[in-house]
């Protein structure tokens, strides 16, 4: 188990440098956001970064316009503001268009409590995957973040990689580049599981915790399953899945069109969904509180999973 | 190029559209040919390179509802097959209503306005600094996108990357969906803005040729970000058409008014 802490954003930005360093053909552009990582590329790669200025919209027209014309152009900003805010740009320029750009969407879900509703990205997920031609990744470690990074260097279409603000640790030592291309990888696998938690993003912790809670008679009928590509669904997951009795989907947005909406598409049965509520959110509890509050606590987590393995 | 050539054209290719709208009972006639003696400068004047059926400079429609006055030009061209124009609104052809970059020549996908600035400047900073192709990017906009925020943030970007193979081309007819500009919501002194953000602004009527050509060439030896202002005529050449804000849709018409339309236009341009 590696121990040490990182940023996804760090590790996605790492490899996109060490790339463009050899294909002058890759830029990167920032809508004045920034990571460490990035310091080294606005240094030493000038000619391939563009700063945007507080600009999202504008972004997302002008790595069109470059990619048009040969560039493979990743662009970063807020979940927020890189997902909602240039909707409009992703859908009738980039996902139109078919053009080569990945959005470095940073900070999903609760991830800048306490900013409140303006800065949390808790549709984003729903907003996105609405858009035709487009691949969605979302990371839950650095290591997940980084391989995903790799990915994109080979994709020559929309790409959505979405990310938390928080640096964790990686849960397996490193994922493999087959469950990359599988799009989900197993956080927890038993032989004669009845039941699948699905779930992607870091709020996956939360149910290796309530995972951890159970006894072994208990936690022997789960598997936790972590969905790395959600657009296009894995096919070789839809067949899988078929042979669970119950699911249950774990998701840091809100309920409507999320996690749980995407497997009710994809699965002909019973799907069970814990996500946050249809409302926005305004307290200023931490994070981790609020998800507490709002559905997403191991207790209620475990409550679930009894009330599904009854 | 002649005027008389400039003139033959004009004439030709707004017949072509007027039938095509006919026969479609659908369009957006009034954009379409207050930007169309423009597109034939572009074109004709050979501003926009053409080689075998590729086109080289980039002409981004921005107000992609006048999209359709490229068509019958670039199947004059070649660009365009004759079947793609012949067949639109009878049988399959790629021809769309709004372009988009599946259709030869057009390079972008608009429509929804307020995107082509943002298009042309990273079209342009890309082949000026990374590929070192030689082309220009003609960006043609309405006055209604000026309404458009990503306009304006467009602009700004431009400027700050003074970038100088980006022409944008303003049509300026005066008339929104809901009429006159100036009533529905004033944009003031638009030249003044543009001059503010840092873009060399020109200004000619919008149905003389010599004035277009002039000052395209004008605008070939600028190396900053500029805006040709062209004043235009929303509907230029039809009498059931012109300055009338309703004509921003296609109307139906008798086929008596049409014949007759096409035979005063006919005249008007001997």
């Amino acid at each position: 188990m590696n121990k040490i802490n990182k940023f996804q954003r760090d590790e996605v930005i790492k490899i996109i440098y060490k790339a463009a360093q050899k294909n002058k053909k890759i830029f990167f552009l920032s809508a004045d956001f920034g990571a460490p990582a990035l310091d080294d590329f606005r240094l030493n790669l000038k000619n391939q970064f563009v700063h945007l200025g507080i600009c999202e919209q504008n972004m997302i027209d002008f790595a069109n316009g470059m990619a048009l014309e040969g560039a493979k152009v990743y662009v970063y900003a807020m979940a927020p503001f890189l997902s909602v805010r240039c909707y409009e740009q992703h859908k009738t320029a980039t996902c139109l268009m078919n053009t080569n750009i990945c959005s470095i969407v940073t900070g999903i879900g609760l991830s800048y409590a306490n900013s409140g509703p303006t800065h949390y990205s808790t549709e984003d997920f729903a907003c996105l995957r609405a858009l035709p031609n487009s691949l969605i990744f979302t990371a839950s470690d650095p290591s997940v973040a980084r391989e995903i990074a790799k990915k994109t260097l080979k994709i020559n279409k929309p790409t959505f990689i979405r990310l938390d603000r928080k640096s964790n640790n990686d849960f397996n030592s490193k994922v493999s580049s087959k469950e990359i291309d599988n799009g989900f990888r197993f956080l927890k696998r038993n032989q004669n599981a009845k039941l699948a938690i699905i779930s992607h993003g870091t709020i996956i912790e939360r149910a290796i915790k309530a995972y951890n809670f159970l006894d072994k008679k208990m936690s022997s009928k789960i598997n936790i399953i972590d969905l790395i590509q959600s657009k296009p669904f894995p096919k070789s997951l839809k067949s899988h899945l078929n042979s669970y009795k119950e699911i249950l989907t774990l998701d840091e947005q809100t309920n409507v069109g999320s996690l749980g909406s995407l497997l009710k598409e994809n699965i002909d049965k019973k799907i069970t969904t814990l996500a946050l509520p249809d409302e926005f959110i305004f307290e200023n509890l931490g994070r981790d509180k609020l998800l507490d509050k709002n559905n997403l606590s191991v207790t209620n987590i475990l409550s679930k999973i009894k009330n599904l393995l009854k | 190029m002649s005027k008389k050539i400039y003139k033959k054209k004009a004439s030709q290719i707004r017949k072509e559209l007027l039938e095509k709208f006919y026969l479609l009972k659908e369009g957006h006639p009034g954009s379409v040919f207050s930007i169309l003696d423009v597109l034939i400068v572009l074109y004709y004047g050979k501003f926009v390179r053409i080689k075998g059926k590729k086109v080289i400079d980039d002409v981004i429609m921005s107000k992609g509802h006048a999209t359709v006055g490229q068509y019958p030009i670039l199947k004059d061209l070649n660009v365009i097959t004759k079947n793609d124009w012949v067949n639109w609104g009878v049988k399959k052809s790629v021809l769309k209503m709004f372009g988009n970059n599946s259709i030869p020549g057009i390079k972008t996908a608009t429509g929804s306005l307020g995107h082509g600035i943002g298009f042309g400047t990273g079209m342009a900073f890309f082949s000026k600094f990374v590929s070192k192709i030689k082309k220009e990017s003609y960006v043609i906009i309405s006055e209604g996108e000026l309404y458009e925020g990503s306009t304006w943030e467009a602009l700004l970007l431009l400027s700050h990357l003074k970038i100088g193979n980006v022409t944008i081309i303003l049509d300026v007819n005066n008339n929104i969906i809901l009429g006159d500009t100036k009533k529905c919501l004033n944009l003031g002194d638009i030249k003044k803005k543009l001059v503010s953000f840092g873009i060399k602004t020109l200004e000619c009527d919008a149905h003389d040729f010599s004035q277009l050509e002039k000052n395209f060439f004008k605008l070939k030896k600028i190396n900053k970000p500029k805006c040709l202002i062209v004043n235009s005529v929303k509907g230029k050449g039809f009498k059931i058409m012109e300055n009338k804000a309703n004509w921003h849709y296609w109307n139906p018409i008798s086929k008596n008014v049409l014949e007759k339309s096409i035979k005063d236009l006919e005249k008007y341009y001997e």
